[in-house]
Formats: C-alpha cells, sequence, structure tokens
C-alpha cells in the first residue's frame, strides 16, 4: 500500500514538474519569437500561422535521417541532428506558447458567452493540460533521442493542437476580438 | 481578395480575383521555369526589398500593378511552403537541376551558396517563423550533402569551405 503511494505521489510530482517545465517553455517562446532573425517573425506579420502537418512531419522525419546515415559521414550526422534538435525544439515552443494564446483567448471568450457547456470545457481543459505535458515530454525526448525517432509522438502533438484550436474557433468567431485570434489550419 | 464581377473596371483594369492572376502566372510564366526553387528565386527577384512589394511587367499590364504584387505574393508563399516541406533529397536534387541551368558549376554554386546564404532574401514577409527556420535549415543540409558528394574527403562539408573563403 505504501509502495503504491508512494508511486503514485513520484508520478504526481513528475506531471506538477512537467506542467511547470512546458508552461516555463511557452514563456520561452515568446523570447525566440522577439529575437527571430527571419521576416516571418510575428512581430512583422502581426498574426500566427499554425505549422502544417506535412512540415511538421518533415522535421521529425527517418527519411531525412536515413539519407545522412547513407553518406557516413559524422560530421553531416552531427550538423543533421543539431539542425533538426533546433527546429523541433522552436516548433514544441511555438505550438506550446500559441495554445497556451488560444486558451486564454477561450477563457476570456468563454466569460462572455451565455451558453456554457461544462463537459465541452471540461474535455477541452483536459485536452489542454494533456497538450502541455505531452509538449514537455517531446522538448525533454528531443534533446534525449533526437527528432527522427519521436515522429508519432509529434505528429499526436499537432492533431492535439489542432482540436484545440478547432474547439476554441466558435468562441472566436463570436467574440468581439475574433480579428486577433490565432488561425487554425484544416 | 477581389471576388467581384470580372465586368467592373478600375482605372482601365477589369477586376478580377487574384486566384486568377496567380493562375495566369503559374500558366504563362512559373510554368516554363525548370524547378521549383528556380521559381522561388524568380518570384522573390521580382520584390522590391524596400517595400515588400512585388513588379511583374506583363502581369500588371494585363491587370493590374496592385492585383500582379498579391498574385506574386501568393505564389511566392505557396512556393516557400512547398519547398520548406521537401525532402532532404528532393531539395538535394532541386539544387542540383537549378545548377544545371545556370552557367557557372554546382561545385561554384554549393560554395557560394554556403558562404552568402543568399537563398534567405527568398523567405516572404508574413509567413510562420517555424516554417522559415525548417526552410533555411533544409538548404543548410542539402548545400552540406553536395558539398560531401562532390569532395568527400571534406572533414566538414557544412563549414570548411565557408572558413577556407573568409580567410581569402
Amino acid at each position: 500500500m505504501i509502495e503504491l503511494i508512494s508511486a503514485l505521489m513520484v508520478g504526481l510530482l513528475l506531471l506538477v514538474v512537467l506542467v511547470v517545465f512546458a508552461l516555463r517553455q511557452g514563456s520561452t517562446a515568446r523570447d525566440i519569437h522577439a529575437s527571430s532573425e527571419f521576416p516571418g517573425d510575428p512581430r512583422h506579420s502581426g498574426e500566427f500561422e499554425v505549422c502544417p502537418p506535412e512540415l511538421v512531419a518533415r522535421i521529425f522525419s527517418r527519411e531525412d535521417w536515413a539519407l545522412i546515415l547513407q553518406t557516413h559521414s559524422p560530421s553531416l550526422e552531427r550538423l543533421f541532428l543539431q539542425e533538426r534538435k533546433r527546429i523541433a525544439l522552436l516548433w514544441v515552443r511555438q505550438t506550446s506558447s500559441d495554445i497556451r494564446q488560444v486558451m486564454q483567448n477561450h477563457t476570456e471568450a468563454a466569460k462572455q458567452a451565455a451558453d456554457i457547456h461544462f463537459r465541452t470545457e471540461l474535455s477541452l481543459f483536459l485536452m489542454y493540460i494533456e497538450l502541455l505535458l505531452m509538449c514537455g515530454t517531446l522538448l525533454l525526448l528531443i534533446t534525449a533521442v533526437g527528432p527522427p525517432r519521436l515522429q508519432r509522438i509529434a505528429s499526436y502533438v499537432q492533431e492535439l493542437s489542432r482540436q484545440i484550436s478547432y474547439a476554441h474557433e466558435p468562441f472566436a468567431r463570436s467574440s468581439p476580438g475574433a480579428a486577433t485570434e490565432i488561425p487554425t489550419s484544416p | 481578395m477581389n471576388t467581384r464581377n470580372s465586368h467592373e473596371t478600375y482605372a482601365g483594369f477589369e477586376l478580377v480575383p487574384v486566384r486568377d492572376v496567380y493562375e495566369d502566372l503559374l500558366r504563362r510564366t512559373l510554368s516554363k521555369i525548370s524547378s521549383d526553387l528556380a521559381r522561388l528565386i524568380f518570384i522573390a527577384s521580382t520584390r522590391d526589398y524596400n517595400t515588400g512589394t512585388y513588379h511583374h511587367e506583363g502581369l500588371a499590364s494585363r491587370f493590374s500593378p496592385e492585383k500582379a504584387s498579391e498574385a506574386l505574393e501568393l505564389a511566392h508563399t505557396e512556393i516557400f511552403k512547398q519547398l520548406a516541406a521537401y525532402s532532404l533529397a528532393a531539395l538535394v536534387e532541386e539544387i542540383e537541376i537549378y545548377a544545371c541551368a545556370s552557367r557557372e558549376s554546382a561545385a561554384t554554386i554549393v560554395r557560394t551558396w554556403q558562404i552568402l546564404e543568399p537563398y534567405r532574401v527568398a523567405v516572404p514577409l508574413r509567413l510562420n517563423p517555424t516554417i522559415v527556420h525548417v526552410f533555411v535549415s533544409n538548404i543548410r543540409l542539402a548545400l552540406a550533402i553536395l558539398r560531401h558528394r562532390q569532395n568527400p574527403e571534406v572533414a566538414d562539408p557544412s563549414a570548411a569551405s565557408r572558413l577556407q573563403l573568409l580567410g581569402q
């Protein structure tokens, strides 16, 4: 019994650490946006655009890794892993940050909405927590094992973020600040 | 995007949706260019670096300068997104096709691109920063693969040529 309680406590602690980690990564993502070297920076455009699934598949591509392995060049392997890790971490942080923004907008919109469905809101909140946990886990795994082995988890995170954005869409359309909401990709 | 009736006119130009202008650009101009990378470089070259607006004489005379600029911007974004999602193998092939179509040797192009990184100029103005980072990173990797194929004994195909030339 004591062992079970200990395991539960450790699990809970790990959960809290991951949530805190994911939340902190969100604020780091804003710092990254603020110091971005490219014109795609939202500071210039004033808008966000969700990353398309095919691009996420590319970042975590095993096919590209296989091509690099064929060269038998340790320096190319190093360069590839270094580049892909950097991009993968950027994507996870951006996703985490964007979804936090979506949820903030959603909370504001929900406060003014007349018909709130408790079950829908609860399910959205649980999806949000799951996404933050997945982002935290992905951040750790990218650093530990590298992006080419994480394609499935990355696709899951992408799909989850898309679902949350979709769930928020009806609120975004009906709220007065709808024009500033984050758009979603199909 | 304008969706009004195509019989309406403004300043002597027929008002047509940007999508129609874009289709015209694809059919008459872009389809004659050999690769997506060359198309991207061509479209980026029609952009004014000071204002970010695009200019194309033929398209502007057929439609209007504004519509031509919007269509070029749309084409720029579309082709950039496509290239960003290309596999490394496909991107390497794109660079090879581009090099074949130019008058310079592939080795010279790879070396110069590794130093100057001119492909950064081909980035559209309004785009998700992650897409831009993926594109730049993939081009960098594709160039390193080509450099390795051209000269397998080079220990570091990503930076060796760069350091040599910067030291000259």
